[in-house]
């Protein structure tokens, strides 16, 4: 009897540190298969990386954000050197993960997985890191996002909803997924170039699933989401596109037409990629350039990112860098128009 | 005959090891406090892009079935509910495995689990079609109503005094209310503290209020009480009669059909459909004063009702392309890289598809009633720790699994301050249950509220201009007026009851 009380607790001490360890374990099954003494670097004497380097996700496991982080882990040890552990932290809209990054050693231990949610936080809430506190390493994707109506909606095209919106003020109502969300600004992005910000409303869902269900419900007008979320209602006949919001239109989506060749200039994408802290030496942050830029351009990559439906849209840490100071200054205006900002 | 051919595709070995596994890792990851279904569900993820359509089905549909059960394991056992879902299946679940029921408690929870998946199946595959349109009905100010009449439901298990009830829910809707504002995203009561800009997080309010408060309560039963050897006598004979299965029988049917339609709405989830079906069957119950104090129906309602939400939450994703909650949004992705893309043209472009996800729903539930059983044998034995040896492993697994859902200490403070919360409640005889709906359905009930408010310039009357939520808000109503009503009468019996015995006692 007692040998058997004995033994569950170690099974219980068992099952506690599985646990512990299984918020990480995707990010272990590279490990696994990973030599440690495989270094593919011989021209360099440089002593980085000699563990796993950890990839901070500022969403909750099972996301889009994670399932995009992901992407990077399986080869990661053969560019890298070392394996990437994907690890989350969620939270205030990816604000808790960039803080917890901003905050570590700059050593190239600690990197993070951002979205255009990044400059969005800045200027929304008051957060503990600021827009130089980061530089870019490589660009992953870049989607562009979509304003989509129900198919019965009484306009097809940017144009048309601009009159009937101006026609019909406080009509107009669209939805999108939490205040601040990167589809938010984006949405509101492409109002302000519409000129129609004063003439329609906005309606805050908890996520795109109820927002989209929304539009088919005839309870809001329009939703602001990604491609992926309404392609098969599209193609079903059930809902239409009345605009994509890209400088050109998306190789995956050669039917939806751009605002800009409607028109109207709205280009706002939403990006996602890694970010390193700004003290992070020269030597790692140009390790981390080369070796992201060569793991993101393999087939594999692509391969795993077009199932996904997120696509690859590479820039190197310099491009991506700018991209990033770029954006704050534009999201800032957006944040202001929409009265959000904290400060 | 295209089903049949989808049908013979299962006969194959394979096919089946990924159901077992699927299955398996779902209970697992259930079980353990901090994994939710939707966390199991991603990571098993990567593994399954490496298998064949049907396996990869297969194994995700097991793990989701498995996951729902799985929450109730360390729910009964250890009063720490391992999934959001289960919450409602502490309540009695742990009163049971006290009195040394645990191996029935368990039972009961599976078979409940899997009659409860069966019937979601057979509604899905119905009607799913027609039951997508009704969900389509459901906007803001319907989604207000329903989670009006949820809370109705409340003033049902407030226990003996309604007061204590209220006061108890209130304090739910303010840790509710924590957070960044729904529709303005300004702060409110985060004392600017980012941890706190998506609310309080619900494992911690969940294993603080029923874990952690519970551990304290034994704690001051005194080292003799603790140091005692469990009856372990019962142990062994106990288990699950066919008739005590049975006597459950529509209890089971009806709280799988409020959890398959819970399910539908996209947006809502396991862990409301759980309490309202825990809530309604009290009501409906002839022994309502069971409830709490280790009633088999008490767990029969809550887990047929979160597995029949597996069946309800596909139909969205199936027909409308529009995932009904966070398992089957992740599901979508593991679809999509198979081939199979959900939405409203699945059932005329791909058929098959969607019978191999109704066979292979089906399968896990008698993989999961299969290998479930065998495994409440070796959990149940946790009841046969001395209580100081299981409380300070207890304590501990609180602690790892609030870190793990986020990988954040703060959850884990929060997790102690609601232990302390819950401790003081139980102390003060306030019931627990009414804090927990109120903290579940508060976040929904305000947004959409709000929310129905910006649709249009009518302002309120936009609820009473809608027949459907003007239903469902006439019904809460007249709900609580007749919850309080019983409740009264109630009371005046007892009080009654209570003279009487004193009459006597001054007769003798």
């Amino acid at each position: 009897m007692k040998r058997k009380s004995r033994l569950l607790s170690i099974i219980l001490a068992v099952v506690l540190v599985f646990t512990l360890t299984a918020c990480s374990a995707p990010a272990k099954e590279p490990a696994a298969s990973n030599e440690p003494a495989a270094n593919s670097e011989p021209e360099k004497k440089l002593d980085y990386p000699t563990k796993p380097i950890e990839l901070i996700v500022g969403y909750a496991a099972g996301g889009g954000t994670h399932l995009a982080a992901e992407l990077l882990a399986p080869d990661a040890d053969k560019f890298l050197g070392q394996p990437l552990n994907i690890v989350c932290k969620p939270g205030a809209g990816g604000a808790v993960g960039a803080t917890y990054v901003a905050k570590s050693k700059p050593d190239g231990y600690t990197l993070l997985y951002a979205t255009v949610s990044l400059p969005t936080s800045l200027y929304m809430s008051d957060v503990e890191f600021e827009q130089d506190d980061f530089v870019g390493v490589a660009m992953c994707s870049d989607i562009a996002e979509v304003i989509a109506v129900k198919a019965d909606a009484p306009f097809s095209n940017a144009k048309e909803m601009v009159e009937w919106a101006k026609a019909n003020p406080g009509k107009l109502t669209w939805g999108f997924p939490g205040v601040g969300s990167s589809l938010h600004l984006t949405g509101a992005n492409v109002m302000s170039a519409l000129g129609i910000t004063d003439v329609v409303k906005e309606v805050p869902f908890d996520g795109t699933a109820e927002s989209v269900a929304g539009v088919l419900g005839g309870h809001i007008t329009a939703v602001s989401c990604f491609p992926t979320s309404i392609s098969e209602q599209v193609k079903a006949g059930q809902m239409k596109v009345i605009g994509i919001q890209a400088k050109e239109r998306p190789a995956d989506w050669p039917d939806f037409p751009t605002f800009v060749e409607q028109g109207y200039d709205a280009t706002l994408t939403s990006w996602r990629g890694v970010f390193a802290p700004k003290d992070t030496p020269k030597e790692i942050l140009d390790y981390l350039d080369k070796a992201f830029g060569e793991l993101i351009a393999t087939d594999s990559y692509l391969e795993r990112a077009t199932t996904l439906g997120e696509g690859r849209a590479y820039k190197n840490a310099a491009e991506f860098t700018k991209v990033y100071n770029d954006a704050c200054p534009a999201i800032k205006a957006v944040v202001e128009k929409l009265g959000l900002s904290a400060k | 005959m295209e089903f049949m051919q989808v049908l013979s595709s299962f006969a194959d070995v394979s096919v089946w090891v990924s159901l077992i596994l699927g299955v398996i890792v779902g209970i697992i990851g259930g079980a353990l406090p901090g994994i939710s279904p939707s966390m199991t569900i991603a990571l098993m993820l990567p593994v399954t892009l490496y298998l064949p359509g049907v396996d990869a089905i297969a194994s995700l549909m097991g793990a989701y079935q498995g996951a729902m059960y799985g929450g109730s394991i360390s729910a009964i056992l250890i009063n720490t509910p391992g999934t959001a879902s289960a919450a409602a299946t502490a309540i009695d679940g742990y009163e049971l495995a006290k009195k040394g029921k645990a191996k029935k408690a368990l039972l009961m929870s599976l078979y409940s689990s899997v009659a409860g998946g069966v019937i979601g199946i057979i509604i899905l595959l119905f009607s799913a079609q027609f039951l997508a349109k009704i969900a389509l009905k459901f906007g803001p100010p319907e989604y207000f109503g329903l989670m009006m009449l949820s809370m109705a439901l409340i003033a049902g298990i407030s226990g003996k005094s309604l007061m204590k009830g209220l006061i108890s829910a209130g304090l739910g809707l303010f840790f509710a209310t924590i957070g960044l504002d729904p529709i303005y995203g300004s702060t409110r009561f985060t004392f600017g503290n980012i941890n706190l800009f998506d609310g309080v997080n619900t494992l911690s309010v969940f294993i603080g209020i029923f874990a952690l408060s519970e551990i304290m309560m034994q704690l001051s039963l005194g080292r003799t009480e603790l140091n005692k050897k469990p009856e372990t006598l019962l142990m062994d004979k106990d288990t699950l009669t066919i008739k005590e299965f049975f006597a459950e029988k529509m209890n089971i049917l009806y709280a799988s059909i409020i959890g398959a339609f819970i399910g539908i709405l996209p947006g809502i989830g396991g862990s409301t459909a759980s309490f309202v079906a825990y809530a309604f069957e009290q009501k409906r119950s002839k022994h309502p004063e069971e409830f709490g104090k280790g009633s088999l129906a008490g767990i029969a309602a809550p887990e047929a009702a979160n597995n029949a939400v597996c069946g309800g939450a596909l139909v969205p994703m199936l027909t409308l392309g529009v995932p009904g909650d966070v398992v089957t949004a992740i599901l979508v992705g593991a679809l999509i890289a198979h081939g199979i893309k959900p939405g409203p043209l699945l059932f005329v472009e791909n058929i098959a598809s969607v019978y191999s996800i109704y066979i292979a729903l089906f399968f896990s539930l008698i993989v999961l009633s299969a290998v479930g059983h065998l495994g409440i044998n070796a959990s149940a034995t946790i009841v046969k720790l001395r209580k100081s040896i299981l409380l300070p492993l207890v304590f501990v697994i609180c602690i790892v699994g609030t870190y793990s859902s986020g990988g954040s200490y703060f959850d884990v403070y929060a997790m102690l301050f609601f232990g302390v919360v819950g401790f003081l409640l139980r102390k003060y005889g306030y019931p627990l249950s009414p804090l927990i709906i109120a903290f579940v359905v508060g976040g929904m009930l305000e947004s959409n509220l709000r929310r129905s408010l910006l649709l249009d310039d009518s302002g309120a009357m936009i609820f009473f201009t809608r027949p459907l939520s003007a239903f469902l808000l006439v019904a809460s109503v007249v709900f609580m007026a007749f919850m309080v009503h019983s409740n009264q009468k109630e009371k005046k019996a007892a009080e009654a009851k209570k003279e009487e015995v004193a009459d006597e006692d001054d007769l003798a």
